[in-house]
């Protein structure tokens, strides 16, 4: 037993010591000795659309969280911004409101024309709101006979600041509003207009320009005017309209949330490579119909997510989770057509997007380009937006194939296997 | 006993997973670089040893020459290899180590028959490289790693009928797995770098033959003649990009193979011997489908000598077992359409112990395969082998 005790420990000994020295790999080798078919293949290709379509979401998008406050008319979207202030503490009770103002800060995105403007008239809005998507929106929601101030909107940028100076209507308003008994028929003002030909973003609450109402009041022991700021409570943005649509295009839009969808011939590129491809690489290229697109704004949030269900269907699911999504920003040296972003996500576009949808190309239901509130948060498209743009995409029945829509794959072909 | 058994456990697993490395484990049609090591003794002598009478080390592959032993004995083998490989514009070495093999046989009725088991490595692989391409798409790098081994356990029994003749019978269960990985490295973030797997396994039983005889005094003959097995082969493509493993199986097999060998003992001290093996390594491995082109028939053919130690000396070099040989071959596969040889001197040295119970094994190979302007590669390999092989009454007490 000692005898075949020794001679294992010593194999193993030996064993420890062969060991020792184990190779080095891999060789880096100088010149390439291994033909693409034993070692693979880098290839790419391009794959056009084979159906697009537009799919429109009927409600309308929160606007309550938005950083800016829109006021006016343009490209189909009317819009009117509404306030509600209700911490009137600073106040003294004993105090006598001698005048108030509204205060707002423009915001240096709009679309305006320098020179026009618009003149907005504050309404005692009519019942309680907590949002503009609320049912209370769905009729007139504000008395127009009760004119409660009114103030110029100017489409010149030089205008940073647009004040409202409250008329005695308004201001019986805020005395009625700053008596904390009334706290429950404080339901704020709405800000309208007849008509306007631009739209002007102003901030919004928490934006860091807060609009504010400077209230003036006197105390019994003095004569003295003071002013304090009342911060708003609620703000939000009430809007209506219709994006103005050509045909043969699809839409990518903000507000009016549009859609579009896209699907490729994923089964038919499969067909070639029966062993399966690893996609390294996906660029999406959409050319882009400039003349009917509001573009300025909002680039950054265009963003293309998977399809869950299929193309034509009455209920089309993405998959929104959260993050999940590459970013459509990118204009082609030519500025025809739009691109996703370079760099890391053209690799997530072929990682998460494209690649796991190979598993099986019969049910590869596509992509869908759409905005969301922030990209760089990622927060989901049933947020407020903060802009307004929309996108007009040319559709795939384009005759020249620079305009339709196409999915380009930079994909690694592995060597046949040994047996 | 318990220490014995974690012994045994430890060599076992450590035998495989061992691993060598050569360009010419590379080759796509194939399964690896063949494995033929006899004993370490006949390794000594050129590679032979099939017909070579051994009391004290187990034969791999003549199981029949198992009879000679008179109580239970266990061999293991393992290895050292430098190998320098030259390519067109570049060389470099490599160096491994593992374990070679062991053997177990149990004589269980005093010169007449023997029980035991064996696990012999079959083929190796084990080559890794990385190759830069640029390509209009990208430039990227690509490594590849053709890795794995295939194994052979075999549970022998082995009768001798009457002094001069021995013949075995061995059940044999192959089994192993070979792997091709590739990983894509690119400098542009717009690609993912990706890596892909493909692996294969093979099981499945088989069984031999094999016979020692003694026709004259001196005089020993061996051979071995291993069927084809039924082998089951499953392909396993992994992808961790993808998430998808698929499994495709079908049956395969691995050529006859065989061998004989011949030893003379022309002097007391001095033994001659030669043995050749042959496989038809280029009629594949039984997958329908597969391309055969690149595969060639593996044979090695060696001759070698032995000064054998004498008992009861205190010489330094009659203590001790010299041996050398010399030994040819064909790896078995094609290199840029021309097969690959291989040339290779053997020095060995044998230390008995225990009264000759036991003995330490040690050769020397130097050798040649392959023709940088034939074979795209040229390979000085030194390998160095070790075997104990020992003796002890196991079992036989139970009798």
């Amino acid at each position: 037993m000692g005898k075949f005790y020794f001679v294992s420990v010593l194999a193993v000994l030996i064993y420890l010591f062969s060991f020792s020295g184990c190779g080095e790999n891999p060789i880096d080798l100088k010149k390439n000795i291994f033909n693409p078919e034993i070692q693979g293949s880098l290839k790419d290709t391009t794959l056009y659309a084979i159906e697009d379509t537009t799919y429109h979401i009927t409600s309308k998008i929160n606007t309550q969280l938005s950083s800016y406050l829109f006021i006016g008319q343009s490209n189909g979207l009317t819009a009117y911004p509404a306030f509600e202030f209700y911490d009137f503490t600073a106040i003294p009770d004993s105090a006598t409101i001698q005048g108030a103002s509204l205060i707002l800060t423009a915001a240096s995105v709009n679309y305006t024309e320098a020179g026009k403007s618009f003149t907005a008239t504050a309404y005692p809005i009519l019942n309680q709101w907590n949002s503009n998507v609320d049912s209370v929106w769905n009729t007139q929601n504000y008395d127009p006979a009760q004119p409660l101030g009114e103030m110029q909107i100017s489409s010149d940028p030089a205008d940073s600041v647009a004040t409202l100076d409250f008329n005695t209507a308004g201001l019986e308003k805020i005395i009625f509003w700053a008596d904390t008994a009334n706290l429950d028929e404080n339901y704020g003002f709405i800000l309208h207009f007849q008509s306007a030909d631009f739209l002007r973003y102003f901030y919004a609450l928490n934006s860091g320009y807060n609009p504010s109402l400077i209230v003036s009041y006197t105390l019994p022991s003095s004569a003295e005017v003071l002013k304090d700021t009342i911060p708003p409570g609620l703000d939000a943005f009430i809007y209506s309209g219709q994006l103005p649509k050509v045909e043969q295009r699809d839409y990518a839009s903000s507000l009016f949330v549009y859609n579009t969808l896209l699907k490729f011939d994923m089964g038919h590129f499969m067909d070639k490579f029966p062993n399966g491809v690893v996609i390294n690489s996906a660029n999406l290229e959409v050319p882009v119909d400039k003349d009917n697109s509001i573009i300025k704004i909002g680039l950054a949030n265009l963003i293309v997510e998977n399809l869950k269900s299929a193309i034509g269907n009455d209920s089309v699911e993405v998959d929104s989770t959260a993050g999940d999504f590459v970013s459509l920003s990118q204009w082609s040296e030519d500025s025809t057509y739009l691109e996703i972003t370079p760099g890391l996500d053209r690799q997530k576009l072929a990682r998460n997007f494209i690649q796991p949808q190979l598993r099986d190309t019969s049910q590869y239901p596509g992509l869908a380009i759409n905005f969301i509130n922030s990209a760089a948060s990622g927060s989901a498209l049933s947020n407020a937006q903060s802009f307004y743009s929309y996108v007009a995409f040319y559709k795939r029945s384009q005759q020249n194939s620079a305009l339709k829509p196409r999915l380009k794959l930079t994909f690694w072909v592995p060597p046949a296997p040994r047996f | 006993m318990s220490k014995i058994k974690y012994s045994i456990l430890f060599i076992i697993i450590a035998t495989l997973a061992g691993y060598s490395m050569s360009f010419f484990s590379s080759s796509k049609e194939g399964i690896g670089m063949r494995r033929y090591i006899t004993t370490v003794r006949g390794m000594g002598m050129g590679g032979t040893g099939l017909g070579l009478p051994d009391s004290t080390s187990l034969n791999a592959y003549n199981i029949a020459g198992w009879r000679y032993i008179r109580d239970t004995k266990i061999t293991i083998l393992t290895r050292y290899s430098i190998t320098q490989t030259e390519l067109s514009d570049q060389s470099f070495t490599t160096k491994t180590g593992n374990f070679s093999g062991l053997q177990l046989a149990v004589p269980f009725h005093k010169n007449q028959w023997v029980f035991g088991i064996s696990l012999t490595p079959y083929t190796l692989t084990d080559f890794s490289f990385d190759q830069k391409y640029q390509t209009p798409t990208a430039d990227y790098t690509e490594t590849t790693y053709y890795e794995g081994n295939l194994a052979r356990a075999q549970v022998n029994l082995v009768w001798s009928p009457v002094p001069s003749l021995g013949i075995a019978g061995s059940f044999n269960y192959y089994f192993g797995t070979l792997k091709d990985r590739y990983e894509l490295g690119f400098d542009d973030p717009a690609l993912y770098n990706s890596n892909y797997e493909m692996e294969y396994e093979f099981h499945g039983p088989g069984a031999g033959i094999s016979f020692d005889l003694n026709p004259i005094k001196d005089l020993d003959i061996g051979g071995f003649f291993d069927l084809k097995p039924s082998l089951n082969f499953t392909r396993v493509t992994k992808s961790p990009l993808t998430g998808i493993t698929e499994e495709t199986e079908a049956d395969g097999t691995l050529p006859i193979f065989w061998g004989i060998g011949s030893s003379y003992r022309f002097a007391p001290q001095w033994t001659v011997s030669a043995d050749y093996a042959y496989q038809y390594w280029s009629k594949g491995f039984g997958i329908q489908k597969v391309n055969v082109n690149n595969l060639e028939n593996w044979y090695r053919f060696g001759v070698g000598i032995e000064h054998a130690h004498r008992a009861q000396t205190r010489k330094l070099l009659n203590r001790i077992d010299l041996r050398t040989g010399f030994s040819t071959g064909s790896l078995g596969y094609k290199f840029d359409n021309n097969p690959v040889k291989e040339y290779s001197g053997h020095m060995g040295i044998g230390i008995p112990f225990f009264q000759d119970r036991a003995r330490v094994d040690v050769s020397f190979q130097a050798g040649l395969r392959g023709d940088r302007s034939r074979n795209l590669a040229q390979e000085k390999f030194y390998r160095f082998l070790f075997s104990i092989s020992a003796g002890e009454l196991w079992f036989q007490k139970l009798r």
